[in-house]
């Protein structure tokens, strides 16, 4: 991070090897990076008509214009060092195992707890750890998410910049979270953030990723990677507060080893297009997924949601809760596949979808879809709801003197706080209230 | 025009629609401060309507007549302002509220209420003493306002808020129904300790057995929409034995029997300004 580069004109080939050679990657990186450009160049744009994108508006999507990397952010000593916009979303004093910030495309700041560290745990630049832990990287990097699904990760594969790798050796638990912290404030450049958890046998930790961003016209593709091997329990939460002209595309996978638990959390909050996809394989028998989304549109925002609840092997569960609450002319969309493979018997598996629309602009149409191939599935079920607040639960809390606006406050709080509650970290959910308090207005 | 002494509540005339269905044809009605009063009816003849009116449910439209409060016509005031004012609604179904829970629910309609926050030492001693009263579980109130509540636990949490919030006039909507004896008696002794002079009820129901406990100064019957026969307590026992039928063949001749203050509608009574 010596070089004052300014930001690369174009997004092209040469932009890829300019950004291998500017953060020193190793060759195999550089090579991988090269084969995944292949592979975005060959892949189609968005289809307007095709299922997956026909609710989007892909006409306000484009790559025109935009800048591959952002010019270098310096290092800084803690979150406060960060741009204003950004340190506003952050607390200095927040109590963490260890924190990875990345400001654009570089990290710019990386803590951990001496204790872990001594442990063998690992949270630490992606970019960094390609080098400086080869054989973790090496091994596990696009083995859960690969360039080859769509062409923006065929982009993130060749442009990813900076990123988190944590690391959990065997049966340690880490008990406080650590935070993936990535804050946006290049305008028009394209930010490839990379998480990568790997979590060995008997492990556990928590995991935070916060997207903040100043008022910029943003654009992100990023992607999560979860290892999560035998007998280990990973818990990620994904806090989106994205401003609001900031376009973002993740796509999110975790790999469940026998008897591995993992629970996915999404906070979307931001964004002016979010398009998010969420899967969980779990190959291993008796592993459990629990997945929670609690999603907040206002404005002409739009969220779209993919999830795969995927049972490969016997004896798996899977649970997934997913509440937005919409006004203006917001817009969400969810298309949540649970799919019980030929060997994965005496699994069970549920999905769950309330939408709450607070104007008669806002939208929300969520497509539960079931595939099932195994005989013997123990349970199978889903739900799912849209509608505005129920006019007589508002008259019943009239009826007790409490008006209709702080009625209806209380009802969403209500609506959101089912899935809250389903969060064992006090601190995760605390830290989640605070940021919808702030998204509403408190 | 409010005056002091304007009786505590009085339905004048009151025409009510849901629906472009008329279900209320004309009632009238006047509670005293410190009285009780009891309305009874058959199933359907719109008892719950008047309640909702009274409140000021949006579905059910008000297409002539008065309710005063202390000599205000409220009909124009949203429910939380009648409520704030001191009406009170124990609901026949009470709805359960997901995610809302009982105290924090209890807080925000007492701050409503008494128009300022209430500390919290008071608020949970009078909690306490409240969930004591109605031998109700202290882990209600960490629980989901109504949310799988039994029949039973829900009414009782109906009285358990009316005591909190102190109304002055409270309607009670078959407060009774789904009790068994014990918790009936519970219910009841809870209602009779609010009972004071400045308090006015009303209790809805199809039965003898809460009258038995509460005893009520009036008892009027509603028929299709219209009161059409006031008494004393007399007449809950005369109408345990001899079912509606007898008042409703009886109908049009007994709007003389109707006490001063609640008058037999549909005979053209009710109009004479407070
Ligand atoms: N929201 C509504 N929509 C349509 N019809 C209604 C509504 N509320 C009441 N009604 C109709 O008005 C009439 C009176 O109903 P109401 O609930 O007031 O009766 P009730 O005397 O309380 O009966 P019960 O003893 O069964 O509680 C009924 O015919 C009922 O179907
Ligand atoms: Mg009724």
């Amino acid at each position: 991070m010596t070089e004052t580069a300014t930001a690369p004109a174009s997004l092209d080939r040469d932009a890829v090897e300019a950004l291998a050679a500017r953060f020193g990657d190793p060759e195999w990186l550089l090579k991988r990076r090269l084969e995944a450009w292949r592979l975005f160049e060959e892949a189609p744009m968005p289809d307007a008509l095709s299922e997956e994108w026909r609710r989007t508006d892909v006409s306000k999507i484009s790559l025109d214009g935009l800048a591959p990397f952002a010019p270098a952010r310096k290092a800084i000593e803690g979150v406060g060092g960060l741009p204003p916009e950004l340190a506003a979303f952050l607390d200095e004093n927040e109590e963490l195992a260890g924190r990875i910030v990345q400001h654009d495309s570089d990290v710019v700041y990386e803590t951990l707890s001496q204790d872990l560290a001594a442990k063998g745990v690992i949270a630490a630049s992606l970019q960094t750890a390609a080098r400086e832990h080869e054989e973790i990287v090496r091994e596990s990097l696009f083995t859960a998410v690969t360039p080859a699904e769509w062409k923006f990760l065929g982009l993130h594969g060749a442009l990813w910049s900076g990123g988190c790798l944590v690391y959990v050796p065997k049966g340690v638990e880490v008990e406080l979270p650590i935070e993936y912290v990535v804050g946006l404030t290049a305008e028009r450049t394209g930010i490839f953030p990379h998480l990568l958890i790997v979590a060995e046998a008997n492990s556990s930790v928590t995991v935070i990723q916060e997207d903040i961003s100043s008022e910029i016209a943003g654009f992100v593709s990023g992607a999560v990677e979860v290892i999560a091997r035998e007998g280990s329990n990973v818990r990620f939460v994904d806090v989106q507060r994205l401003g609001k002209q900031v376009q973002n595309f993740t796509t999110m996978r975790a790999l469940l080893s026998k008897d591995a638990s993992f629970q996915g959390i999404l906070l979307g909050l931001g964004g002016e297009l979010t398009k998010t996809r969420l899967d969980v394989r779990m190959d291993g028998e008796g592993s459990e997924t629990e997945l929670l989304g609690l999603f907040f549109g206002d404005d002409d925002q739009h969220f779209s949601y993919y999830t795969r609840q995927d049972h490969v092997a016997p004896r798996t569960e899977s649970d997934l809760l997913f509440k937005s609450v919409l006004d203006d002319s917001a817009s969400f969309i969810w298309n949540g596949v649970v799919e019980v493979r030929k060997g994965a018997g005496e699994s069970a598996a549920n999905q769950t979808n309330r939408n709450l629309l607070l104007s008669d602009k806002a939208s929300a149409s969520p497509t539960p879809i079931l595939e099932i191939s195994a005989y013997d599935v123990a349970r199978c079920s889903h739900a799912a709801t849209v509608g505005p607040v129920d006019d007589e639960l508002i008259f019943y809390m009239q009826s007790r003197g409490i008006p209709a606006n702080e009625a209806q406050e209380m009802l969403v709080d209500g609506f959101f706080s089912e899935v809250l509650d389903r969060v064992p970290s006090e601190r995760v959910q605390d830290r989640v209230r605070a940021v919808l308090d702030t998204k509403l207005g408190r | 025009m409010a005056s002091n002494d304007a009786p505590l509540f009085k339905v004048e005339d009151l025409h009510v629609s849901v629906e472009d269905t008329e279900i209320l044809k004309g009632v009238d009605l006047v509670v005293n401060h410190g009285e009780v009063h009891a309305l009874m009816g058959p199933n359907g003849s719109g008892k719950s309507t008047l309640a909702n009116s009274i409140m000021g449910h949006p579905r059910y439209k008000v297409t002539k007549g008065k309710v005063l409060f202390n000599g205000t016509n409220i009909l124009s005031l949203t429910p939380d302002k009648r409520a704030q004012l001191g009406l009170f609604l124990a609901f026949q179904y009470p709805v359960g509220i997901p995610g809302v829970v009982m105290g924090n629910f209890m807080r925000a309609a007492m701050k409503a209420r008494r128009g300022e926050d209430v500390p919290v030492r008071e608020f949970r001693k009078l909690l306490d003493e409240t969930l004591d009263l109605l031998k109700m579980d202290p882990s209600f109130v960490r629980r989901y306002v109504n949310e799988g509540f039994s029949g039973g636990e829900k009414k009782r949490a109906e009285v358990l808020q009316m005591a909190m919030l102190k109304p002055e006039m409270a309607v009670l909507d078959e407060t009774d129904s789904g009790l068994d004896i014990d918790a009936l008696k519970i219910v009841a002794e809870g209602i009779n300790a609010l009972r004071g002079p400045d308090l006015g009820v009303l209790v809805i129901t199809h039965y003898q057995r809460i009258l038995d406990h509460i005893t009520p100064d009036k008892v009027h019957i509603l028929f299709d929409g219209r009161i059409v026969k006031t008494g004393g307590p007399e007449l809950v026992h005369e109408l345990e034995e001899r079912g509606y039928d007898w008042i409703t063949n009886v109908e049009g001749t007994d709007a003389s029997d109707a006490g001063a203050e609640a008058v037999g509608a549909g005979v053209g009574a009710g109009k004479e300004k407070a």
